[in-house]
């Protein structure tokens, strides 16, 4: 009888316990963080989703060159317009709205302007701040400041804190 | 026969009691920044910024922007861009020598670079100054300071990008100027 043959039972112990206790040694702190990453869900311009207590409808979503718009240097202006119908209010949820794009090779992401940096202007009937703790349905329009010609193809990604992990991702 | 084999096999597992002991390691080890290590000129990236640190001096005096910088130590003036890698960030400059942390300066505001904020694909292009003692050049570690440029804050198992300057090899000038931090790349 062979080494290997006396010791097959113990060998194809070895092979299971070994990626075994690899797989439970992640168990405390890898799969809970991977757990609380946010989830995109992606979400077609014009459809519409469900989420944190809120329809939303991406209606529009265009790049705007920068020099025209007198934007600052190396800028070019991103505008989304989002329709907002808060059914289930959510009181003290935030809400965070970015710009994503992933041209670059990997994915990077822009905050909104809280004051216009170009001259576009966002019409007086657009909300500029969005919110789920109230009932009823609301028009948003915001601007982002993105490297000219860097984003050509970008999504909006709004994200709730009592949606989270989950996060819409519009395009 | 066993006991000739168990003694020294007893103190040599207690032996290699002590070396897992001693081996095993502590926080500072466990919970360390991620380096990314590079050279003057060389564009480097970290999980955050995008950084490429052109020069760097001893000067007594500085000027940047219309703030001017005098110190009872000398500065250590850094010229570099900085961009963020994926999102708006802070930008943090610290120098260590000898393991003692120096901090970039915030006494000139705006026009440095340090705690500014970087936007993904915007580069700033300026300056940061760090207040070291004045005999830095004599001190243990000064041939391998480490300049290192990060987020600010907690930085544990943080991704950071970190320079070893040799302080002794700079040119100590009397003054300097500088225009302040200003948008895109040198």
């Amino acid at each position: 009888m062979t080494w290997l043959r006396r010791n097959r039972w113990f060998l194809v112990a070895l092979v299971v316990l070994i990626p075994g206790a690899f797989v439970v040694s992640l168990i405390p702190r890898w799969f809970p963080y991977q757990g609380a990453q946010p989830q995109p869900d992606a979400v077609a311009l014009g459809e519409t989703a469900t989420y944190s207590g809120a329809e939303i409808t991406l209606t529009g979503l265009e790049v705007l060159d920068g020099g025209p718009l007198n934007a600052p240097a190396n800028a070019d202006v991103v505008v989304a317009t989002i329709a907002f119908d808060v059914v289930d209010p959510r009181d003290g949820a935030y809400c965070e709205i970015t710009v994503v794009s992933d041209e670059a090779g990997y994915e990077r992401r822009w905050e909104s302007e809280t004051v216009s940096d170009s001259d576009y202007e966002i019409p007086d009937r657009f909300a500029q701040t969005c919110t789920f703790a109230e009932r009823g349905a609301y028009d948003l329009q915001l601007t982002f400041l993105v490297p000219h010609g860097q984003v050509e193809d970008p999504a909006v990604q709004i994200s709730s804190s009592a949606g989270l992990p989950r996060v819409l991702r519009l395009s | 026969m066993r006991t000739a084999v168990a003694v020294p096999a007893g103190l040599g597992l207690i032996a290699l009691a002590f070396g897992v002991a001693f081996s095993t390691p502590g926080d500072a080890q466990v919970e360390a920044s991620f380096a990314v290590t590079g050279g003057l000129g060389e564009q480097i990236v970290s999980e955050h910024l995008v950084a490429t640190v052109d020069e760097v001096g001893l000067v007594r005096e500085v000027e940047v922007g219309f703030w001017r910088g005098t110190t009872a130590g000398i500065w250590l003036l850094i010229d570099a861009t900085i961009d963020a890698r994926v999102e708006r960030t802070t930008v943090d400059v610290e120098v260590y020598v000898d393991g003692v942390r120096y901090s970039g300066t915030d006494r000139a505001g705006s026009a440095t670079i340090d705690a500014g904020v970087v936007d993904a694909g915007f580069p700033l292009t300026g300056s940061a100054l760090v207040e070291l003692p004045a005999d830095v050049t004599e001190l243990p570690g000064a041939r391998t300071a480490v300049l290192r440029i990060g987020t600010g804050g907690d930085q544990r198992l943080d991704s950071v990008i970190e320079l070893v300057i040799d302080l002794t090899a700079l040119e100590v000038r009397d003054s300097a100027e500088r225009e302040s931090v200003r948008d895109g790349v040198s």
